[in-house]
């Protein structure tokens, strides 16, 4: 069978035709997979967490009440277990750039994270990717979390809030310290002296 | 500046706010800098590649998802997914009796590479058997299990690995692992129960798991690791 859109599957899906999750699965893998992915950092518990998304999915279908996009609701499942896996690890990595950034601007560790960047160097396209994405897994969870969502995976703020359950300008608060975080660990020279001034 | 950097990038400024951020910003070489900066950074937000999805990801849903009833209204349609474990215990039986008989005329062939290699051999392995996941599935009603297999060969040089055991009919290209950060890696859905297994390299070398909890003979001078499931 072919379907326009995820919600005539989900329709399928719920009048009988199972074999339209499948296809739902298939639709959506990539997307699911990807954030999980980006937000772990880990490929075998995004693997993990990618299964339990769509089998969540599958068992709840019934309270898919098409308020949303399917995509929406189907990554608020995700969103909920990576946050889960986070919390259960207690390991999330908070010793951020940010901190380090407001207690001592030349900590060691700082110029260590910085020591590989030489402004001089002619940096390579793919150089540059690999570093942007070992900086965007070594963001904060909730910084990472947005900056995945609205920069890599172009989901607008208002479809995030509901996914999340959080308010629009709080996510505008963490995505912009996720791009400031991400600039001055990529481009350094061009850091800025003001500290931040947008309040959450 | 900060917060109209923010706004800019959130696109919060009206026009004539947005014109008067970028004039200030073109009249301060840092400011602008700082601005190509943040695009940059933007922009390969965008580029970024989407990471590569494991293979059998979607398969592995779907046979879990075999079990269970329809999330609402009767099941009408007939799953296609229905026969899978169904010839799987089939096969697995028949492979038993085959076995007994003597009949894998082929894996005993390759149980010769095997012996000799074991001894060579300080691998890592490990059985990680989700006991969450496989709640999850008794409370739905099915009784399938999760075990995630992990090898790491010896040689890093190992192109393949799989697993082939009493679930797969012992069939070295059934289950492929996949490789992880130098860790091979599956996740088995079974049903309860006792199963052997070994891992395979490169199809050809098979090795009983060095950190199996349980053995057993196999009948031929090796031994099997042994998989107890939910027992």
């Amino acid at each position: 069978m072919t379907a326009e859109n995820d919600e005539d599957l989900v329709r399928a899906v719920r009048s009988g035709k199972k074999d339209a999750f499948a296809q739902l699965v298939n639709r959506r893998k990539e997307f699911v997979y990807g954030v999980l992915m980006r937000l772990t950092a880990d490929p075998q518990v995004a693997e993990e967490l990618a299964h339990e998304t769509f089998v969540r999915a599958y068992r709840r279908l019934d309270g898919f009440r098409g308020e949303s996009r399917f995509s929406t609701w189907l990554i608020q499942i995700a969103i909920n277990l990576a946050r889960d896996r986070v919390r259960e690890r207690g390991r999330e990595r908070e010793v951020s750039l940010e901190a380090m950034l407001e207690r001592d601007p030349e900590s060691p560790a700082l110029k260590e994270n910085r020591s590989y960047y030489d402004p001089l160097a002619e940096v390579s396209e793919r150089h540059l990717m690999e570093r942007f994405e070992a900086a965007v897994r070594e963001l904060p969870h909730s910084y990472r979390e947005v900056f995945v969502l609205r920069h890599i995976e172009d989901i607008s703020y208002e479809e995030i809030a509901a996914a999340t359950g959080d308010s629009v300008g709080s996510l505008k608060v963490r995505a912009h310290r996720a791009r400031k975080l991400l600039k001055e660990r990529l481009f350094p020279e061009t850091e800025s002296a003001s500290s931040l001034e947008v309040a959450e | 500046m900060e917060s109209l950097f923010a706004r800019y990038f959130d696109g919060d400024l009206d026009d004539q706010e947005a014109r008067d951020f970028l004039d200030k910003v073109g009249s301060d070489p840092g400011l602008e800098r700082e601005l190509r900066a943040y695009e940059r950074v933007l922009a390969l937000g965008k580029e970024a590649p989407r990471p590569g999805v494991p293979r059998g990801l979607a398969e592995r849903v779907l046979a879990e998802l075999d079990s269970e009833a329809q999330p609402e209204r009767s099941r009408r349609i007939p799953w296609p997914f229905q026969l899978r474990w169904a010839n799987l215990a089939a096969a697995a039986a028949v492979v038993v009796l085959a076995y007994i008989g003597g009949w894998l005329v082929g894996r005993n062939m390759s149980l010769v590479h095997r012996t000799s290699r074991e001894a060579e051999l300080a691998t890592t392995s490990t059985v990680y058997y989700s006991p969450e996941l496989s709640a999850q599935a008794a409370a739905a009603g099915t009784d399938l299990r999760y075990v995630r297999l992990s090898y790491v060969p010896l040689d890093p040089s190992v192109e393949r690995v799989s697993v082939a055991g009493s679930f797969n009919s012992w069939d070295p290209d059934a289950t492929p692992l996949l490789r992880r950060n130098g860790v091979w890696i599956t996740i088995l859905v079974l049903h309860p129960g006792s199963y052997e297994y070994m891992f395979v390299e490169n199809s050809e070398h098979w090795v009983t798991d060095p950190h199996a909890a349980k053995t057993r003979d196999d009948g031929f001078g090796g031994k099997n690791a042994v998989l107890d499931v939910g027992l």
